[in-house]
């Protein structure tokens, strides 16, 4: 297992540079260039200039090593769009608010859809079947575009709960926010929850030992492994502002949003997710309870709970694991639309902006951060496929 | 254990098909005995009627048609739906009636279209790679790595760049990315049933690949796909209402309920009813897509094999 | 039956939606939301757009501008309801004889001479005498000319700090967006263009005269300079072998721009030619003042990898001469300014805060102001939506009129509508006046390019006639839209994806196909290549096309059609109407200047190859509190004149009662 992950860790750099070398290609032949503009045009004299200052007069072969030698010291460049800015900046600044954003509707995504999947499974054709079969397809049919201003006209305009837009900004230096607070005690009780359900552990502690007492290498060096880099993780979020590596700084932001502020955004955001993990749970779930080994688990006088969030819950969240790993990538790497309507300085809105401005070296910059993330999490599912089910092997 | 089941059920499909009692036949009668599913299916029938006859018999009742603005000046404005308009008329006075129904021609066939593209690369690709494993899984999944990676919207603007804008283009833009979680979710189970005895067992007789993946493994994860298509069918929709941005998609004045809905959004605080009708449409085909692969899903359960 | 109960579950949820949309609507306020300021001295203000840079130089968008503009004051500032140029750094400038020199007095000078610019300080008495619509100084007076003006570190701003700014400006290492309106003074097009003379080796003299195609040099000491673009001369070196071998290349420099500092207080400027409205363009943001302390500080501390030379722009580095400081800035979220005790003027800046927030989304922008979190927004911000339902009965939605003409530009190169009756044709049967009225927000429709200038009276007028239109379509051989091979005459409208050009293009749609029974395709594009389309004239038929004016003279407009201009995409070029224009520009009479412009416009109308339709509005929302900010064609807002009012009820009615 521990080679498995290192072999995949290790082959990751290249498929970045390999998704970021045709990337580079592919933004160079779109048709458009950064300087175009609406209205009147700039005139040839100041076109050549602004070229030359990026350096996108040169062949493209050149400019293309240019680039990936850059690439290679972890700095992208400057962003062509917003010129007193680079690459790593922006990156660095947006990427706080857009993973808050982001993973805290990926909690409420998989506690809704969780729950509301077994319920809907296990109680097939009842109303609570009925009630979350009718959740998801108004998730998945009312578009987030809707659903925000939605949220926001009942909960800020006639409620005034909740802030209609904009993130509030909360140092991180200054006291803790008692929302924060909350919501790390909540991921926590979410976390546990989660593992109980996707490990199929009755007892925590007691789960976690077991197979470690049972000598079973695989999944402690997986737990291990897992704890590590979500550690390595934490320190790293906790050191950012003091991170310099190779005299590149990753001068990262030091604010954090309030809860308050994306309660919404982080619920728009879950809908469609709800909505895809709640189908897929219902659907393994009614599969898995009508299979032999559970007949058999009931028969040997085990408790319903456990019958459901053990045995039947393991067989049904494959598909689930599969569909998160790379929507938890997508929600961390930001949502465009959710960012416009309640006007998140998130790493979304900077990417679709960047294709539509042809801001080259941003939009190759994010492409870098996000494929990352993406394969990071792709390896994770494959590390929960294990987990579940001991039966996956990955074979060299 | 559950193998045994499923053994029985797939390692005879060639002769079951002579003798009447093939699996498909038998999933599809109990397919026909599910009211939801039957009600689903009717359904969406009768929607892809109505988009198809509906702009017809709406234009020789009344003469609105999709594009029809009418001449008086006072009346190219939105009104709310009335015994005239039953939907009403957007800002150019055009009955959203003919435009919604003629919408869902557009809507319902990329829908559609795209999701079976979709699943036939998906269902395809995942079961390879699942099913091969190793270094064959790591290439072609490190491949869809890659794809997802890749930024999709100077994608299209390149394809619109190369090739003209047509309905062909819009199927292979909307597919060529909605397969990709599919083949992970596939693989996936592939992954967790390929070392089942039953499998083994087919293994052990010498059956192809091909007929292994395609006749035992892929009619047992059909479940997660079904789930998982279903909800692609209004994210494609909606999806293609982002690529009439880019310039692919429908061309105005023609209209999908993708565009209506995302159109309607900024006016929804005025004018309601430019959206809902479109949003109530995108539902509902969901709806009756739900009942419908809930039913298929339970007519392929060996569970419920009479 | 089941079913059902789902149908019956997806049906209240619709009900309960449309039930709390109709609700919304309720609303009999006069204002849009909240009345009550969240602060006495902060401004919140929607720019809509996150600014690309807030170096003033740089950019040349509106909402870069305004921020750079509440930073750095240039010589004169905006008028903030007539957009003339009123004192500002300057304090009184000079032109010579025939307009090619302009010497500016800047405060602190003791003897200033020429003529004094208007100066804010009768803001306050105009608006009591109701020439004004808003009371700007609010009854401050500014402070005596002789005192001079200082950066927010402590030094003087002279004539120096304007003459590094300008050579910063052109230079090309800056690559300025609006480099271009530095060509009017001496040498400025030639250092932003990177060209070289070329030297001779033995005498040290200028080579005049020109290369030939093999690149001899054929000496011409009565000709033009010979130059070359540094670029030119790579890409062909053969072609300058020959002189490089006699001369060395000598590149323009940005000190060779014509500026001088004559004194510590007087800025001297040289022009090119007689340009009748120079003086126009000092508000321009590019022609402020920059610190040349902060910004070589950043350059040299660049230089040894401390950072970037952008660096000056950060809220701890940056030094600026305006009215408000950069203290915060968060990317797509929010630029926060604060009061510059040290401006010349800080005695009337009432505003300690101004809080610039870039809300893409107009329903969400709305959404903000009704809340109160946002108090005034920039024009465009209104969802167009929302104007026609609110224009009516809300009295903070400000409706005024823009520069921004919208027009359908005709590809000239391809057929059939290299003809220009086919073009007058369709420019006949639309019927822009119903196109404004459906749009609703206020536009006017338009038949020629220009909008209105005082003393400028093109003769071109157009109208509606369709039956007029198909009889000059049937002259040029497409009798009911039908051409000579029987198809339908095939017209296809190219633009940016945008819901307001979508039903414009739906509406020309519909009356071309109907009053002349040609065929019309729309094709829209995303900006990108729809811009790529324009510049490469890989359109067919019409494109289309706005523009907003720069400053205000009809030569704005006009100039885009030129031959040489950077943005005639219409593949029409006329040598007569290029010396129309160049005579109308070096006329320094301004009666004259404008009936030449005329006669230029109706030259260009002639020939049809566009079809004007409107000229747009902005629409913005205002808080009633909010008092010193008044709508202008540019959309330009000196926030030093805004103040809040907490007590706007009563006031509004002293008001009404004093009128």
């Amino acid at each position: 297992m521990i080679r498995f992950i290192f072999r995949r860790l290790a082959v990751m750099g290249p498929m970045v540079l390999l998704v970021l070398t045709i990337s580079f290609f592919l933004v160079r032949l779109a048709p458009g260039n950064p300087f175009t503009r609406e209205g009147r045009q700039l005139p040839d004299s100041v076109l050549k200039n602004l070229n030359e200052k990026y350096g996108l007069d040169e062949p493209l072969y050149k400019q293309y090593a240019n680039w990936i030698g850059r690439v290679l010291h972890f700095d992208f460049g400057p962003s062509i769009k917003y010129p007193d800015r680079n690459v790593n900046e922006i990156i660095g600044e947006s990427i706080t608010v857009s993973a808050s954003i982001g993973i805290f509707a990926y909690f409420i995504a998989l506690l809704v859809g969780l729950s509301g999947g077994v319920l809907a499974g296990y109680k097939k054709n009842s109303w609570a079947d009925y009630l979350s079969s009718t959740v998801s397809v108004l998730g998945v049919s009312v578009p987030n575009f809707i659903l925000g201003p939605l949220l926001v006209l009942v909960f800020s305009l006639t409620l005034y709960w909740l802030p209609p837009a904009r993130i509030e900004w909360l140092a991180i230096a200054g006291p803790i926010d008692l929302h924060w607070l909350i919501v790390i005690f909540s991921v926590v009780v979410i976390a546990i929850y989660i593992a109980l359900v996707y490990l199929g552990l009755g007892g925590v502690l007691l789960r976690i030992v077991s197979p470690l007492t049972h000598g079973n290498k695989k999944i402690s060096y997986a737990i291990l492994g897992s704890t590590g880099l979500a550690g390595l993780f934490v320190i790293v979020f906790l050191l950012r502002p003091y991170l310099h590596w190779q005299g590149v700084s990753f001068p990262l932001s030091i604010k954090i949003p309030s809860l308050r502020s994306i309660i919404l955004p982080a619920v728009t955001l879950s809908a469609v997710y709800i909505a895809y993990i709640m189908r897929l749970t219902r659907s393994g779930m009614v599969e898995t309870l009508g299979r032999d080994y559970i007949r058999t688990a009931r028969a040997k006088g085990l408790s319903e709970r456990r019958v459901i969030f053990v045995h039947a819950l393991r067989g049904a969240v494959l598909p689930v694991v599969s569909f998160t790993g790379p929507a938890l990538a997508g929600l961390i790497g930001g949502t465009v639309v959710v960012e416009k309507i309640f006007a998140i300085p998130g790493l979304g809105s900077y990417f679709i902006n960047a294709a539509f401005n042809r801001d080259y070296f941003l939009l190759l910059g994010i492409t870098a951060f996000v494929s990352t993330l993406l394969m990071l999490m792709n390896l994770l599912v494959d590390i929960t496929y294990a987990i579940i089910d001991p039966r996956i092997r990955f074979e060299r | 254990m559950s193998s045994q089941v499923k053994t029985i059920r797939y390692d005879n499909p060639q002769m079951s098909n002579d003798t009447g009692n093939s699996p498909w036949k038998n999933a599809w009668q109990r397919l026909l005995k599910n009211k939801i599913a039957v009600a689903g299916g009717l359904l969406i029938i009768l929607m892809i009627v109505a988009s198809l006859l509906g702009p017809v018999v709406i234009k020789a009742l009344t003469g609105y048609t999709y594009d029809y603005i009418p001449s008086d000046k006072s009346l190219i404005r939105a009104m709310p739906p009335d015994w005239h308009h039953w939907m009403g008329t957007d800002d150019l006075g055009r009955d959203m009636m003919a435009r919604v129904l003629y919408g869902g021609r557009i809507s319902l066939m990329v829908g559609l279209v795209a999701t079976l593209i979709s699943l036939v690369i998906g269902v395809t690709y995942g079961a390879i790679a699942g099913y091969f494993g190793g270094k064959t899984d790591n290439i072609m999944m490190r491949a869809v790595d890659v794809l997802y990676s890749l930024p999709y919207i100077i994608l299209v603007v390149i394809l619109l760049a190369l090739f003209n804008r047509s309905l062909l283009l819009l199927f292979v833009a909307l597919g060529a990315i909605s397969w990709l979680t599919m083949a992970r979710i596939v693989r996936g189970q592939v992954l967790a049933i390929k070392n089942q005895e039953f499998i083994e067992a087919a293994r052990a007789l010498g059956l192809p690949s091909s007929t292994i993946i395609f006749r035992h493994i892929v009619p047992n994860i059909l479940g997660p796909v079904i789930v998982y298509a279903t909800l692609t069918v209004p994210t494609v929709m909606l999806e293609e209402a982002f690529l009439s941005f880019l310039g692919l998609g429908v061309q105005a004045p023609l209209s999908s309920w993708g565009v209506l809905a995302a159109d309607g959004a900024q006016k929804m605080v005025i004018w309601p009813w430019l959206l809902i009708f479109a949003v109530a449409a995108l539902s509902l085909t969901l709806f009756s897509l739900n009942a419908v692969g809930d039913g298929l899903r339970d007519a392929f359960d060996p569970q419920n094999a009479a | 039956m089941k079913l059902a109960g789902k149908i019956a579950v997806i049906s209240i949820c619709l009900v309960v939606l449309i039930v709390l949309l109709v609700n919304a609507r309720k609303d009999s306020s006069p204002y849009i939301g909240t009345t009550k300021p969240s602060s006495q001295t902060r401004l919140v203000y929607n720019i809509m757009t996150e600014p690309t840079t807030i170096d003033p130089q740089i950019p040349n968008d509106n909402v870069s501008n305004a921020i750079a503009d509440s930073m750095f004051d240039g010589l004169t500032e905006y008028h903030p309801q007539t957009l003339e140029p009123i004192a500002a750094l300057a304090t009184h400038y000079e032109v010579n004889a025939d307009s090619t020199q302009f010497t500016f007095y800047l405060r602190g000078h003791k003897s200033p001479k020429g003529i004094r610019l208007p100066n804010r300080d009768d803001l306050h008495q105009q608006f009591l005498e109701g020439k004004l619509k808003e009371d700007f100084s609010h009854g401050h007076a500014a402070p005596p000319d002789d005192q001079p003006a200082y950066w927010s570190d402590g030094t003087i701003i002279t004539a120096r700090d304007f003459v590094y700014s300008w050579q910063r400006a052109v230079s090309p290492a800056t690559a300025a967006a609006n480099a271009g309106q530095l060509a009017y003074i001496k040498n400025g097009a030639n250092i932003t263009a990177g060209l070289n003379r070329f030297r001779d080796k033995k005498t040290g003299q200028f080579l005049h005269g020109k290369l030939d195609q093999d690149g001899h040099v054929l000496e011409d000491p009565g000709g033009p300079l010979i130059k070359a673009t540094t670029k030119a001369i790579k890409r062909s070196p053969q072609q300058y072998a020959e002189i490089l071998k006699m001369a060395d290349l000598a590149p323009y420099t940005p000190d060779e721009l014509g500026v001088r500092a004559v004194d510590d207080f007087t800025f001297q400027v040289d022009l090119i030619q007689p340009t009748s409205f120079f003086l126009k363009l000092m508000p321009m943001s590019i022609f402020r003042a920059v610190p040349k302390q902060a910004i070589e500080a950043a350059a040299n501390r660049a230089k040894k990898s401390e950072g970037n030379a952008t660096d000056w722009l950060k809220p701890e580095n940056i030094v600026v001469s305006g009215a408000f400081k950069l203290a915060e800035r968060m990317p797509y979220d929010h630029v926060l300014l604060t009061k510059n005790p040290r401006y010349w003027d800080a005695a009337s800046v009432d505003l300690q805060q101004v809080n610039f927030l870039p809300i893409e989304d107009r329903v969400t922008g709305m959404s903000l102001y009704k809340s109160g979190n946002v108090d005034v927004s920039t024009g465009g911000s209104v969802p167009t939506s929302f104007v026609g339902a609110l224009r009516n009965n809300k009295r903070d939605l400000i409706i005024g009129p823009a520069t921004t003409v919208v027009f359908y530009v005709f590809n000239t190169t391809a057929k059939p509508f290299d003809d220009v009756r086919i073009r007058r044709a369709l420019d006949l049967s639309v019927d822009k006046q119903a196109i404004v009225d459906v749009k609703g927000n206020g536009q006017v429709p338009q038949w020629r390019l220009t909008p209105t200038f005082p003393d400028y009276a093109p003769q071109h007028t157009g109208r509606y006639d369709p039956a007029e239109g198909k009889r000059l379509l049937a002259a040029a051989g497409y009798p009911n839209g039908i051409g000579p091979n029987g198809a339908k005459l095939h017209l296809s409208i190219t633009y940016a994806t945008n819901e307001g050009l979508k039903q414009t293009g739906e509406l020309l749609k519909s009356f071309w196909e109907n009053n002349l029974g040609i065929e019309v395709e729309l094709q829209n594009m995303e900006a990108k290549v729809y811009q790529q389309a324009l510049i490469k004239m890989q359109y067919k038929g019409l494109v289309f096309l706005n523009y907003t004016a720069d400053f205000m003279d009809p030569d704005t407009y006009l100039s885009l059609f030129t031959s040489d201009s950077d943005s005639n995409f219409s593949g029409w070029k006329d040598t007569n109407y290029d010396d129309l224009l160049n005579r109308a520009n070096a006329e320094i009479d301004r009666q004259k200047h404008m009936e030449l412009l005329a006669q230029a416009e109706d030259y260009l109308m002639d020939s049809q190859i566009f079809v004007p339709l409107y000229i747009g509005v902005w629409s913005l929302v205002k808080k009633p509190y909010v008092k010193g900010f008044q709508d202008n064609l540019f959309d330009k807002h000196p926030l030093k004149f805004v103040w809040i009012d907490p007590n706007w009820q009563a006031d509004t009615h002293d008001t009404v009662a004093q009128r």
